[in-house]
């Protein structure tokens, strides 16, 4: 037998621990040097771990001068006259307490093993039942393989999947690593992590976004598996805003990746108190939105159209409810946010500018437990549990009664027969079949309607389903199939004139179907490869007749169909602990299908009904036109050491699917087109490099990042051009141009009373039409900023807690005012006045300011209450400044008006109340 | 839409603070002076060509017009050619505005050229085919926002499906009525109390006419036939005088192309969406003038060429009661005709007589229909005897 051993000392000492590894003797000359740095000098030389309450020990300075003396001895010189005493425990840790010297004698039963339920141990990896036993103790070493096996030199890998204690929910993005060597490793989606480590006794830290910080100590013998539990953080209102790892930021590969938890997002103040994913995202720096009533947003000067956005797995084509004051997804149902704004991993393909991947929550697989939560214009529930051993659900609603707003408006407006609602659901479950394998499924559904009057109504929705079966094959080698359908559509349709009522409707239909697979190779590399296929059918549009009087004649665009694939190998090289590369190259091939008939234009003209040559009709369901291309990934990163590093990377990508939309923002009324003959594929490249830096013993973390961007042959549109049944949009369609370029500093703090983060970018976005058979481009043809285009953003996002129970958020935001057409001129005609545009984009509104107020309350922590409820009430534009979203001229009686309108003109306070049961 | 969801907006957030406050920009660079030409040619007469220069936005000056002009309308085939001369009106000229006096007859199969000469520069319009507007058959009107709101519908329908769009001007004249029927009035010339008549002379009927300002605009291409019906061309809301007795609205109807169509509604466009959450970049479409020596320069206009087909509409006031004004007329004075010369000339006006020398004075507006902005011009062809 092999026990397991456990060395006892009160959990309370261990809030706080410097490791190490072998050493005696020490040498130290230190002068009024933090604590944290005598003790990891202490550490690094000895080999001793420091344990210490750093509430205590934190805003010490230390002096201590001493040679080949022992770790013990040094410490006591470093704090002699002071309260502090000094214990040592198995010439292995030293403990530093005020006023108190622990016995580090042990009573005989502490090293017999003690036996926790589910901490059954044994001496083999084979013989452990990994649904049984995870790691949960910070203190037990954990033994895996066998003793007697002849240790092999060389690494052994050791894996497993992270979770959390209280529900068993997998926890992605948390970095293992042991501190003595630069050996890391980053947990997926699934919480599954993989390690390359040498045999013997290792100290595993983990670090999370809203972890509480922790360690597991190992023995190895051989290769084998470790599952974790973690707990989270016991006071969700700790860390408010913590986004991505700590040390990912600096030791991983990728730029220009944010990560959010969602309980970091909650308490974010926002504009009627609903918690919104899309507007927290915008509050990091390289994140632009056109207005504050827009969910689309330009991620490093993209066009809303070019972020891949995607809600386990199924890509949301439209994320807003409300014109766009909300965003679609149920924040209960949400674990976590990913956004890549740079590095896009290879596994990603289809959109040229980020993408966003929306993590939603596993179900409880402990208990049931629900919540509710009451806003001023919406309320949600959310019901959780297991089913049976092996199986969990989680199950959401969410609903408006936002009609309430429309019914205070005045008798006389005659807007009274206007209205507006959202509803959304959600279902996510998952089963384990074995230890191995695991499959998740995932129902999404949200539909919105709206009228400004009683004669146009509006309605969209979006809908997915997939299913992804999750294989562990061995301890290096993990598959994922996924598959899965996507919809939306919207319809739009008037009633009043029954001659001319009309429906107007657009869909998109895709299902899809990819594999990924992870291959923990060596030490030295991780191969990340797989393939994926999109099969979409899109209905361009139908206009019929709305009323049997109805003299609209049915129109319907042909439907669009096409395939996408791609396959793509990627690996994650580390050529040294402190040089490491991701390369990955993606092939994907687009084939727009027949049956369809098309035009053909004369190639130096551009197209128009004019310049047809000739009209091809195919009848078969083949490719028509098939594009296709390598897109490279390419990043690297150099660590000075944990704390310091630098990056660069180059990305290309490709997108097949392009918006219709001249508006400036994301509208409900937007229509997408597949490429084909005559609308050729957007093309991105970006190219970025950082320096990143974590302060205060990685509480502080400090990046700077530069990009330039280049994105080719995107949409933008003829005069007068007509995106709506349009039977050949490529007549009123022009190419463009566009590049944008930008610094981004961050500062973010993610421990302790006062957390966030706070961040300035300066970028710049500007397009230009370089068509030689445009006639009359847009500006001569010259370079002109994207409507998007703020130059200087300042943006915090910070929360301060009182106690345990109370904090307050702030939100400020600055930035410099988007760019506007203005008329110069006006003149008279046929009776009225009218203006005169000239250039596109040459002026700006005012600059945008705006300051946000939560204050969070915590009714009660006790845990045996049944429910704990949570309020929130805040003021969100606490200075009430009127921000000028437009700016436009109106005709009125004949004589035009200059106006300018300010969405929220006024503070808007906001309550919410929600009950966790 | 885009317009109603700027009230709407404005409206949701007019519950809780303004959100729209007029605003001049600052910083904008003015460019004014750009020819601006309005002309449609009609068959057989009403032709009239206008001619301005833009102004900058935030001018408060006058519009200059261009009453120099040497104007021209050619025919292809070299077989027609009309002058079109400033347009004269009682002693003196509407400025800028020239028409053809002479009746134009179109040729099938001929284009019509409208050649504008300013100084020396010489201007030219694309060849316009005139095209033939089809009789508009039903011009009705509905009641809408609980009486408080009138539509004009036009119904039409060109079967041969050669005319797709169109464009409508309306001329509106109205009569209507005092507060209150006076029985005398005093003449401050003469300076005697007169007596009035509802058939003779009074100060109870008034006639007043306005004109659609911009566009009305429709097309066919998406209706089965070629037909539109109810088609609203304009709408009226309640606070005027228009609804206090009769109403009649005159709509004239012209056919247009498709590029006129698109012109026209983008002008319309970019003065009515602009600003909105979802509104599109404002553009600008090239007209079809264009200076001949100088191909750049921009000239703001589009040169239609169509017949024009008419029907008239009236509408007696009682049939719309929610469009009714009420005037507050309880104010009342008594006086002698010793003091109507006071009176008069602190805006009061007799109403009647109650005793053999004492009247019931009202202020002006409840008993002269001229002081509500009409004329007691009457058209000739207005369908009663009122004086």
């Amino acid at each position: 037998m092999n026990p397991v051993r456990i060395i006892p000392i009160a959990a309370a000492l261990l809030t706080f621990a410097y490791g190490g590894s072998a050493q005696k003797a020490i040498s130290l000359q230190a002068k009024n040097k933090p604590a944290h740095e005598v003790f990891r000098q202490i550490e690094e030389q000895s080999g001793y771990t420091i344990y210490c309450i750093p509430s205590e020990t934190d805003s010490l300075l230390l002096t201590v001068a001493c040679e080949n003396s022992t770790p013990e001895t040094a410490l006591q010189m470093a704090f002699q006259g002071t309260p502090f005493k000094i214990s040592t425990f198995e010439d292995k840790y030293l403990f530093i307490l005020k006023d108190k010297q622990i016995t580090a004698e042990l009573s005989a039963g502490y090293l017999t093993p003690l036996s926790r339920p589910g901490e059954k141990a044994t001496s083999s990896a084979s013989q452990l039942n990994p649904l049984e036993l995870k790691a949960t103790s910070e203190n037990k070493v954990y033994t895996i393989g066998n003793e007697s096996s002849s240790v092999v030199a060389g690494k052994l890998t050791l894996s497993g999947i992270i979770s959390d204690f209280k529900t068993g929910e997998p926890i992605a993005g948390a970095v293992i690593y042991t501190e003595s060597s630069l050996i890391a490793s980053t947990t997926d989606a699934f919480g599954f992590y993989t390690l390359q480590l040498p045999p013997g006794r290792q100290k595993l830290l983990i670090r999370g976004v809203g972890l509480k910080e922790t360690q597991r100590q190992v023995m190895l013998f051989e290769s084998g598996k470790l599952d974790i539990e973690l707990e989270e953080q016991v006071y969700s209102l700790r860390e408010v805003v913590i986004t991505s790892e700590q040390l990912a930021n600096v030791q991983s590969t990728t730029l220009g990746i944010e990560r959010l938890r969602i309980k970091d997002v909650k308490n974010i103040p926002t504009t009627f108190g609903e918690v919104d994913i899309i507007r927290v995202i915008m509050m990091l720096p390289g994140v632009k939105a056109v207005g504050e009533a827009s969910s689309g947003f330009n991620v490093r000067g993209g066009s809303t159209d070019q972020n891949l956005i995607l809600f386990n797995n199924g890509t949301i084509y439209n994320p807003t409810h409300l014109f766009g004051f909300f965003s679609a997804f149920n924040p209960d149902l949400v674990k976590e946010i990913e956004l890549y704004k740079s590095s896009i991993p290879s596994r990603y393909g289809g959109r040229i500018s980020s993408v966003l991947e929306i993590n939603g929550r596993e179900g409880n697989k402990k208990e049931f437990g629900g919540s509710v939560s009451l806003g001023l214009l919406t309320s949600r529930i959310t019901l959780e549990g297991p089913v049976g051993k092996k199986t969990s659900f989680i199950a959401g609603g969410r609903s408006t009664y936002s009609d309430w707003m429309l019914n205070l408006l005045p008798e006389k407006s005659g807007y009274k027969d206007g209205s507006a609602g959202f509803y959304d659901l959600n279902l996510i479950a998952d089963h384990k079949f074995s230890d191995k394998d695991n499959l998740y499924v995932s129902g999404y559904y949200s539909h919105d309607r709206f009228r400004f009057d009683a004669d146009e109504r509006y309605g969209y929705s979006n809908a997915n389903a997939s299913a992804k079966w999750r294989r562990m094959f061995n301890q290096r080698f993990t598959g994922s199939l996924t598959a899965g359908y996507d919809h939306y559509d919207y319809k739009t349709e008037t009633t009043e004139n029954p001659f001319e009522a009309y429906s107007l409707t657009f869909g998109i239909d895709q299902a899809f179907a990819k594999a990924d697979f992870t291959s923990y190779l060596n030490d030295r590399h991780t191969l990340d490869f797989g393939a994926a296929s999109i099969l979409y059918s899109l209905n361009p549009g139908k206009y019929l007749p709305n009323d049997p009087e109805s003299l609209v004649i049915p129109d319907y665009i042909q439907k669009e169909k096409a395939i996408e694939s791609s396959v793509y190998i990627a690996d994650r090289w580390n050529i040294a602990p402190e040089l490491s590369v991701e390369a990955g190259i993606r092939y994907s091939m687009f084939n727009a299908l027949g049956p369809r008939t098309y035009n053909l234009y004369s190639p130096n003209q551009l197209p128009r009904e004019a310049t047809i040559i000739q009209t091809e009709e195919v009848t078969a369901s083949k490719a028509i036109k098939t594009y296709h291309s390598p897109e490279f990934r390419f990043s690297t990163r150099y660590a000075f050491n944990n704390d310091f590093s630098i990056k660069a990377g180059v990305n290309t990508l490709s997108q097949f699917i392009h918006k219709l939309s001249n508006t400036t923002i994301m509208s409900p009324t937007d229509t997408w087109k597949l490429s084909d003959v005559n609308i050729k594929p957007q093309k991105g490249l970006q190219i970025a490099a950082g320096v990143y830096r974590n302060f205060m013993n990685n509480t502080v973390e400090a990046s700077l990042e530069g990009y330039y961007k280049t994105m080719n042959n995107y949409l933008d549109y003829r005069s007068g051009a007509q995106l709506i049944m349009n039977h050949h949009i490529e007549t009123d369609v022009i190419r463009t141009e566009g590049k944008a370029c930008g610094v981004e500093l961050m500062l973010r703090k993610t421990q302790g009373k006062l957390n966030g983060w706070f961040s300035y970018s300066y970028s710049k976005t500007e397009l230009r039409q370089n068509d030689p058979r445009v006639e009359k481009p847009i500006n001569k043809g010259n370079w002109y900023p994207a409507n998007y285009d703020k130059p200087h953003e300042l943006k915090f996002a910070g929360n301060y807690k009182f106690t345990q129970r109370y904090s307050i958020s702030i939100n400020c935001e600055y930035s410099s005012g988007r760019p506007i057409t203005l008329p110069t001129s006006k003149y008279e005609y046929a009776g009225g006045e009218f203006v005169y545009f000239s250039q596109r984009n040459q002026y700006r509104i005012p600059d945008f300011f705006r300051i946000d107020l939560a204050v969070n309350i915590e009714a009660s922590h006790n845990l045996k209450l049944l429910t704990h409820s949570y309020f929130s009430l805040g003021v969100y534009n606490l200075t009430g400044r009127e921000n000028v979203y437009s700016v436009y001229y109106i005709s009125e009686d004949g004589k035009l008006n200059g106006y300018k309108m300010a969405i929220f003109g006024a503070q808007i306070p906001y309550l919410s109340y929600n009950i966790k049961f | 839409m885009y317009n109603y969801q700027i009230i709407w907006l404005s409206l949701l957030c007019g519950t809780l603070a303004s959100c729209i406050a007029p605003y001049e920009p600052k910083g904008v660079t003015p460019t004014s002076g750009m020819l601006v030409v309005e002309g449609n040619i009609i068959e057989p007469y009403g032709t009239t060509i206008r001619l301005s220069r833009t102004k900058a936005l935030n001018a408060t000056d006058s519009y200059e017009h261009i009453n120099s002009a040497l104007i021209t309308i050619s025919c292809d085939d070299g077989t027609r050619y009309y002058t079109a001369e400033l347009k004269k009106e009682g002693d003196g000229i509407v400025p800028g505005t020239y028409t053809v006096n002479e009746k134009i007859v179109f040729t099938r199969g001929t284009t019509y050229t409208l050649n504008i000469k300013i100084g020396d520069q010489q201007y030219q319009s694309n060849p316009v085919t005139p095209l033939h507007a089809p009789e508009i058959e039903d011009v009705n009107y509905i009641t809408r926002n609980d009486g408080r709101q009138v539509d004009i519908r036009v119904s039409t329908s060109d079967p041969a499906g050669e005319i797709m769009y169109y464009r409508w001007a309306c001329e509106e004249d109205w009569e209507y009525t005092a507060p209150e029927y006076a029985t005398h009035r005093w003449n401050p010339e003469l300076k005697v109390i007169e007596q009035l008549s509802k058939e003779g002379v009074n100060t109870y009927y008034c006639w007043d006419k306005g004109h659609s300002v911009a566009f009305a605009l429709g097309r066919t291409d998406k209706l089965a036939s070629a037909t539109l019906k109810n088609n609203t061309v304009l709408q009226l809301q309640g606070g005027t005088t228009r609804f206090l007795y009769l109403y009649s609205v005159l709509v004239k109807q012209y056919a247009i192309t498709k590029e006129a169509y698109d012109y026209f509604s983008n002008l319309q466009k970019n003065i009515e969406d602009a600003g909105s959450v979802f509104a599109p970049q404002p553009t600008e479409l090239s007209g079809n003038i264009h200076n001949m020596a100088n191909p750049e320069e921009v000239v703001i206009g589009f040169v239609t060429a169509s017949t024009e087909t008419s029907r008239r509409l009236y509408i007696p006031a009682e049939e719309v009661p929610g469009m009714n004004v009420y005037y507050y007329c309880e104010e009342e004075m008594t006086g002698l005709s010793s003091q109507a010369i006071d009176l008069y000339a602190t805006h009061w006006r007799i109403l009647n007589r109650i005793d053999r020398d004492k009247y019931i004075w009202l202020l002006a507006r409840c008993v002269e229909c001229t002081e509500l902005g009409g004329t007691k011009d009457k058209p000739d062809w207005w369908p009663n005897d009122h004086q």
